[in-house]
């Protein structure tokens, strides 16, 4: 890991990238290095620039979030994952439980639950 | 619970996060599920419940709400950063509601449609409508809910 916490937003709400991306401005210890849209773009980038984390909406076009973190934790198990959803049903965490994420937050969320998610997330997978 | 319950403290509860003061400002019944509103954000309700909810807002109202969800930055027009707020906005209450009402089978929700338009008359459902009027300073929103 670099000396910056490299982090994907995967969401289809441009304005969660946005909302995203303000709740970590002048955090200089996160550098957001990309947004999708949808898994599928999600695991082109993942590929391409080695996040250490990424946050993935559930419900999404093409691939969804749960299918998504399933596919990350098969083929890089080193990638987080923080899931971020209005639906915080027990059963969405619960399938999300069983694909390995640990990480669930629900929107709205305050920029002060995604930084300790971010952090808490970093920590449990050393 | 009803819906109707569960999206009026959704209401209350999501807002002010985003710096609005909601107050309720009445309702009614429509036989319909129907809106004349210029901006309208639409939701299913496609399992464990079904029917739909549809806000809607004037357009200045609109444009308002969006501004304060982007924690008071100018918008000047709701171009497509604002329409994807306002479906994360109809997301985010459905969500929240339906999630209230502790159904023993999951209810799950549509992804939003936004629609905008002048002179523009929508009819979604024949079901009977509740209509949820609420205000926040010099702006109104209306939470329609059709469950057949």
């Amino acid at each position: 890991m670099g000396e910056k916490i490299r982090l994907l937003v995967v969401d289809d709400s441009p304005f969660i990238h946005k909302a995203v991306k303000k709740a970590l401005a002048g955090n200089d210890g996160i550098e957001i290095v990309g947004t999708a849209e949808n898994g599928r773009i999600c695991l082109d980038l993942v590929a391409q620039l080695s996040p250490d984390i990424v946050t993935l909406d559930v419900t999404m076009p093409v691939m969804d979030g749960l299918e998504t973190a399933e596919v990350l934790a098969a083929q890089h198990p080193g990638v987080r994952v923080i899931m971020l959803s209005a639906m915080g049903d027990e059963d969405l965490v619960q399938r999300a439980r069983n694909l390995g994420v640990s990480h669930f937050l629900t929107k709205p969320f305050e920029a002060t639950q995604l930084r300790r998610a971010i952090f808490d997330v970093l920590r449990e997978g050393v | 619970m009803e819906l109707r319950n569960t999206f009026e403290a959704a209401v209350n509860e999501t807002l002010p996060m985003f710096g609005l003061t909601p107050v309720f400002a009445g309702e009614m019944e429509q036989p319909g599920l129907t809106s004349a509103n210029p901006v309208n954000v639409l939701i299913g309700l496609t399992q464990g419940l079904r029917g739909n909810v549809l806000l809607g807002f004037s357009r200045p109202s609109a444009v308002r709400v969006v501004s304060s969800m982007m924690g008071g930055m100018p918008v000047e027009s709701l171009d497509a950063m604002a329409k994807s707020a306002l479906g994360e906005l109809g997301n985010l209450l459905s969500a929240s509601a339906v999630l209230k009402l502790n159904n023993p089978v999951p209810i799950q929700i549509s992804p939003p449609t936004v629609v905008l338009g002048e002179r523009l008359f929508l009819m979604i459902s024949r079901v009977p409508s509740r209509v949820l009027q609420f205000r926040f300073d010099q702006d109104q929103m209306t939470v329609r809910l059709s469950v057949e």
